[in-house]
């Protein structure tokens, strides 16, 4: 129960947030909202073998996330406004570390968000992910892209055993 | 207008013109997986942009939570969203469009993959 | 800020009529379903500026109810394509 506390948190500050003032009463009410949700559904149990919190860190990939999210978007409208067809459509197979499922949720999302590539399957036994690109130049490059990005995810939010994990390249 | 005003409504504008991108993007593009792509990335964004910039233009410290609530909401859910529908028109057996130089997920063997 | 707010619905209204027409398109299952998603996204933008140009936040629970439903919407019909073929 002790580890579902930030999720608690979690839920009371959307609770408090959504009715609009910060009372007693709100609060009170929003606690024992959280704490019943929490004790009755059986929320999957963050890993926190795997991950630790770097506020600083965490901060500055906000900051790069929303600059991918700007640059996805302008390759999407520029590709929409101009007349001719530069798509070239490819499934990529990108061997991964996959080092746990809560990192490899967090690549998969930053991917969907970056310009011009969509996770479409994530396998785990040899952990390989599987996007779709738009733009494709060369598969290659595609495969060094997406395996920077899970270098910086695992910097950013990996527990220092995660981090020894991605020594070195990956297989296949 | 003050320049609170005018950064808002430069805000609105360009998540108004980013959500038109998306909504075209949908006819033009080849293939359901290339719409995709147009339905996740420039919609998050331009909600994310109207968004703020109605925060602006609000005010109101229970006005401006809400508006982040649901932008913090739509950023995480959205290509999650994005995800799902693909691989399930993939797993579906939806045609690549013609311009798909090359479809590596087709050779996955079938004990990898989730069921 | 009045301008700015009919000229932003103007185009949203735009926006959300060619995700409509990209309902009844032919195409397959998954297209409608992400034509549906952009459709509801392109609802919030407006009811969005809406509540700017009127100066109130009465509609803004709005906003977050319609996301959460297009959310769990658009994962469910994807669950279903899953199952029965696009």
């Amino acid at each position: 129960m002790i580890r579902r506390l930030p999720l608690v948190i979690w839920l009371l500050a959307v609770w408090v947030g959504l009715w609009g003032n910060l009372s007693a009463a709100n609060v009170a009410s929003g606690l024992a909202v959280a704490v019943a949700l929490v004790a009755v559904f059986p929320f999957p149990v963050p890993q926190t073998r795997t991950m630790t919190v770097r506020p600083l860190r965490a901060l500055v990939f906000v900051m790069f996330f929303a600059w991918k999210l700007v640059q996805a978007s302008a390759v999407v409208a520029w590709e929409v406004v101009t007349p001719r067809n530069r798509i070239r459509e490819a499934i990529v197979a990108v061997p991964i570390h996959g080092v746990s499922d809560t990192l490899s949720t967090i690549v998969a999302n930053l991917i969907t968000l970056t310009p011009g590539t969509l996770t479409l399957e994530l396998a785990h036994e040899p952990p390989v992910l599987y996007v779709h690109v738009l733009h494709t130049r060369s598969i290659e490059g595609v495969r060094r892209d997406v395996q920077r990005l899970e270098r910086i995810v695992t910097r950013t939010f990996g527990s220092a055993a995660a981090q020894r994990m991605i020594e070195g390249g990956a297989p296949k | 207008m003050t320049g609170l005003d005018i950064v808002a409504s430069v805000l609105v504008l360009s998540g108004v013109a980013l959500t038109v991108t998306a909504a075209i993007g949908l006819h033009r593009f080849p293939d359901v997986f290339a719409r995709m792509h147009a339905a996740s990335k420039p919609a998050s964004l331009g909600l994310a942009l109207t968004l703020i910039g109605t925060a602006l233009a609000l005010g109101g410290a229970d006005n401006v939570t809400k508006l982040l609530l649901v932008i913090a909401f739509q950023l995480i859910t959205a290509p999650i969203a994005a995800h799902m529908v693909g691989r399930a028109a993939y797993r579906a057996g939806t045609e690549l469009s013609s311009d798909t130089t090359k479809d590596e997920l087709a050779d996955a063997p079938d004990t990898q993959l989730d069921p | 800020m009045n301008i700015v707010t009919a000229i932003a619905l103007g185009a949203v209204t735009f926006a959300a009529l060619l995700a409509l027409a990209r309902l009844f398109r032919p195409g397959s299952l998954a297209d409608r379903v992400v034509a549906l998603d952009t459709l509801l996204t392109t609802a919030v933008v407006g009811i969005a500026i809406y509540s700017a140009r009127i100066g109130d936040g009465v509609y803004l629970d709005v906003l977050l109810v319609t996301s959460l439903v297009a959310f769990v919407g658009t994962v469910t019909m994807a669950r279903y394509i899953e199952r029965r073929g696009a």
